[in-house]
């Protein structure tokens, strides 16, 4: 009741988490940080392989690459999921369970199988080009995929509902009477939303963004599939130096560098985020 | 904007559904390769799956794999989950960013730490290597499943099972566990697709003798690029992927009829007041007619019970004795320590000193399930899992009684409270009312010598809770059990008890009848929180002949009745609003207090007047309407007549 639990108690609460924690000890945190360590040479000149990094103009350019697809990637998902979120606040309620289905559905498909489905959607022959040509819109197929729009595409596809979710949970929370009362008040269907209603909205819109920008950095499957080899990410940079080159030290300094990017970016915003909210068991 | 809105939300869906709407009429094609719309319809690209013996073989590596994943996920995270939920310590934050962090952890870091430390002990390649790397992965969205699920659990439900005889142990297989079960299922799904999906991780360890069936789909695609095969296992993972939402959706289900009821008890609640009105008199008759239960109170002793929390003293040295068959009230304000002193009668918090027997037994160092009280949450804490019937049988079952025995109590008991043939129903079909007098026959059945009350009326609205304090006094009255009583209204508490304990700050401030409070009361605090109270601070003048002549800091003089007081001590007069009167003249009386009006408020059968005697004091009269003194306007000079017994010192 009130009070912290102090003496004892502090271990009865602690105890159940025990198994847990020494699992992750050994089987996550310890890996994690033998291979995080491979990046750093202790005979030689202990940051050469993040010189390597900075100097080589291909390893920069991947860098740079991944940023900016994640911050276009995370853009798009802002731009289409909040109306899709905010139609869903405000839907008649009979509508409200089919809609997050909808959202849902893909959620559940592997982002393996989804990549693949774009590859088959937006191919030379796909539906896409067909419909184009159909319409007269295009008289060429267009090129698609086996370029940054298809990465762009499938991407946006994967991480929308980390977005939309995220939002909706926020916008549902905000009463229908605010945005009465900011009429009463004098203000415009814009005015509310945008001094009242879209401010409200921020904390929910803020984690979507800072989760689908984290996890879009990390990406390896779509760009690998839809990029076709001429879209290369940290993550794919990472893997090939594995399996292809065997440099460790290299593929630990594009690690480092990656894991740190996605924590200076989840760090400050640790507060606004509500992972149960987008993993949680009642959002799925 | 609201179009613009819901043009661009339709478009988006749109491109959301797209591939499964495009995918699925594909797979079936007879085509060799994947085009739109498909050639005729075919299940050769099912056949083929099912009939490559590679295909086949990945697929049992991916599903022995992710079995033992979802197992052991659900085996380390749920006792996890509970824990961040409900433990509170120091460093829990970091402990709980450390479950989570492999969510956020980049994949690819995660799997050439793996492969690194793996290959160095000859497990790239072994299923257990894809177990125990996909469990890193799958067992965060068990703990964060079983956290939310386990924040959302009433806490009371526990604390009731407890006190209904339940062990720790049932309590959480009989109540916590099946109103979690949703939470631990949503997230053994979650666990289970995750390891099904899982590529990165299956790329590195996997090696040539574990492949799963991601790993072996990326290697075909990256070969060839749109081998119809794989439309045809996309679209399987479609269809499993809508088994498991059916399934999970079925489990959802109890998620939303959960928010659905909050609705609709509020709507029973208020349907229940209506029919209370006109009900309660027939209710009361029907008490009267009750077959006899077999209860007989036992005396409640609270000897020197101090209770601290840090350094926070919520009970501070109470002693108190409920008489058998007593109805006792605390009554105290928020955070006054009523709460905390049921508690440790109850059970839950265990006293920092003093002793709490029932008759003759004491009772520390006693688990709640063994101390045989009844008690009465605030929002009653039914569970939500059993209907009626099984709810008030559940203290009977566990105190392993024959089950006839059982039908015929819980029938009586359930004639008691006048919900015979209620039986079947479960608690969300119930209205507010119903629910209270179900919890009261749940914490009746068994027979306790004692029952505890939390402040049972507090959630049902006024009407209601009026009709159920006359039927709570009238069961009381009938038999014979020993109540003690929680609650912050004083009306409640002088309609229903037969004493009163005042407290505020973890002190008892004054036991006594209600009468005795109201007239008598102990202290400034008593005269305050019962009823309504002039208080004005005076030395004493004179005494002579049991007359103290009082002179307000205000200036006023005042005559009141009392002894044993000195000339030159400071004492406080009280004096009730409706005890004083008021004159245009003043005259014949002994003590006269000159005012002027400030203002009069109308209250049908009385009214409330506001008298400012000088600058600093002022006093509220009250007079029943009409008051024989006409018509008094604000503004009006008057005289406040202080009859010397109608005040009293403090």
């Amino acid at each position: 009741m009130g009070g912290r639990a102090t003496g004892p108690s502090v271990l009865r609460g602690l105890l159940p988490l025990l198994p847990l924690l020494a699992f992750l000890l050994v089987f996550f945190v310890y890996p994690v940080v033998r291979v995080l360590l491979l990046g750093f040479e202790p005979k030689g000149p202990l940051l050469v392989h993040f010189q390597e990094l900075w100097a080589v103009p291909l390893y920069r350019a991947v860098l740079l690459r991944t940023f900016r697809l994640s911050l276009i990637v995370t853009v798009l998902c802002l731009l289409l999921g909040y109306p899709v979120a905010y139609t869903i606040a405000h839907a008649p309620q009979r509508l409200t369970a089919p809609l997050i289905t909808m959202v849902l559905i893909p959620f559940w498909i592997s982002i393996l199988g989804r990549s693949f489905t774009w590859m088959v959607i937006l191919q030379r022959n796909g539906i896409v080009n067909q419909l184009l040509r159909a319409l007269g819109l295009a008289h060429e197929p267009l090129p698609l995929i086996y370029n940054p729009l298809g990465v762009y595409i499938g991407m946006t596809h994967i991480l929308l509902p980390f977005m939309i979710l995220s939002s909706y949970s926020v916008m549902r929370g905000i009463s229908v009477s605010l945005l009465r009362a900011a009429a009463t008040l004098g203000a415009t269907e814009w005015q509310a939303f945008r001094r009242v209603y879209f401010p409200l909205s921020l904390p929910g819109v803020a984690a979507g963004t800072v989760v689908v920008f984290v996890i879009g950095l990390g990406f390896f499957i779509t760009p690998a599939l839809l990029g076709g080899g001429h879209v290369t990410t940290v993550s794919l940079l990472i893997e090939a130096t594995i399996t292809q080159t065997f440099n460790w030290g290299l593929a630990s300094a594009l690690a480092f560098v990656l894991l740190l990017s996605a924590l200076l970016v989840l760090v400050p915003a640790i507060r606004i985020l509500n992972l149960d909210r987008m993993f949680g068991g009642s959002n799925r | 904007m609201r179009i613009g809105m819901t043009a661009v939300a339709a478009v988006t869906l749109f491109f959301i559904v797209l591939p499964i709407v495009a995918l699925i009429p594909m797979s079936f094609s007879s085509a060799s390769f994947l085009s739109f719309p498909p050639h005729g319809f075919s299940l050769r690209w099912y056949h083929a799956f099912f009939s490559s013996r590679d295909w086949m073989e990945a697929l049992a590596n991916s599903v022995k794999v992710a079995v033992a994943v979802t197992i052991l996920a659900c085996v380390l995270g749920t006792p996890a989950g509970m824990a961040l939920a409900r433990a509170s310590f120091r460093g829990k934050e970091l402990v709980r960013g450390l479950v989570l962090a492999p969510i956020i952890v980049p994949v690819m870091v995660l799997a050439i730490g793996f492969y690194y430390v793996y290959a160095q002990y000859h497990l790239v390649g072994t299923i257990l290597a894809l177990v125990l790397g996909h469990l890193v992965i799958a067992t965060p969205y068990v703990v964060l499943n079983v956290e939310a699920v386990m924040r959302t659990f009433d806490r009371r439900l526990e604390r009731a099972a407890r006190m209904l005889g339940a062990t720790a142990w049932q309590a959480f297989t009989r109540v916590v566990f099946p109103l979690i079960r949703a939470g631990v299922l949503a997230g053994a799904l979650f666990a289970l697709i995750t390891s099904l999906d899982e590529l990165v991780i299956a790329i590195f360890l996997s090696g040539t003798r574990a492949i799963t069936l991601p790993k072996l789909m990326f290697a075909s695609i990256s070969q060839d690029e749109l081998n119809p095969e794989i439309g045809a296992i996309a679209t399987l993972q479609i269809a499993m992927s809508f088994v498991l939402l059916g399934g999970s959706e079925a489990l959802r289900g109890r998620g939303f009829r959960f928010f659905a009821r909050r609705g609709d008890r509020e709507a029973a609640g208020r349907k229940d007041g209506r029919a209370g009105q006109g009900g309660s008199g027939e209710a009361l008759a029907r008490v009267g007619a009750t077959p006899g239960l077999d209860l007989h109170g036992e005396r409640l002793r609270l000897v020197n019970l101090t209770k601290q929390f840090g350094s926070v003293v919520a009970a501070d040295d109470v002693s108190l004795e409920v008489e058998a068959g007593e109805f006792l009230t605390l009554l105290g304000p928020s955070g006054s320590g009523k709460t905390t002193i049921l508690n440790l009668v109850a059970g839950f918090e265990q006293p920092s000193a003093g002793e709490i027997l029932v008759g003759d037994r004491p009772l520390t160092n006693v688990p709640p399930n063994r101390r045989n009280i009844g008690m009465v949450f605030q929002d009653y804490a039914l569970f939500p899992h059993m209907t009626v019937f099984e709810n008030v049988a559940f203290p009977l079952r566990l105190r392993r009684m024959p089950e006839p025995e059982i039908r015929r109590r819980v029938a009586e008991i359930l004639e008691v409270v006048r919900l015979t043939g209620y039986g079947h129903r479960t608690p969300r079909q119930l209205s507010g009312g119903e629910q209270q007098r179900i919890a009261l026959a749940r914490s009746l059945v068994f027979h306790p010598p004692l029952l505890l009350m939390d402040e049972p009326l507090g959630a049902l609205d006024k009407n209601l809770r009026e009709s159920m304090q006359m039927e709570l006094r009238h069961l009381h009255r009938r038999f014979g059990i020993t109540v003690l009583f929680v609650t912050h209204d004083q009306e409640e508490a002088m309609t229903m008890s037969d004493r009163i304990a005042v407290i505020s700050h973890g002190r008892l401030q004054q036991v006594g009848r209600p009468e005795e409070l109201y007239e008598s009361p102990a202290n400034e605090f008593v005269a305050n929180f019962i009823g309504e109270s002039n208080l004005l601070q005076g030395v004493v003048t004179a005494a002579a002949g049991a007359r103290l002549h009082i002179r307000t800091a205000g200036g006023s003089d005042l005559v009141v009745a009392g002894e044993g007081r000195q000339v030159g001590d400071r004492l406080l007069v009280m004096m009730r609003p409706e005890a004083l009167r008021l004159s245009l003249d003043g005259g014949g009386a002994e003590s006269v207090l000159p005012g002027v009006i400030e203002e009069v408020i109308y209250l049908g059968g009385f009214r409330r007047y506001s008298i400012r005697l000088n600058p600093q004091e002022a006093v509220t009269v009250k007079l029943s309407s009409p008051s024989g003194i006409g018509e008094l306007a604000p503004g009006t000079r008057v005289h406040v007549v202080l009859e010397p017994k109608a005040a009293r010192v403090l």
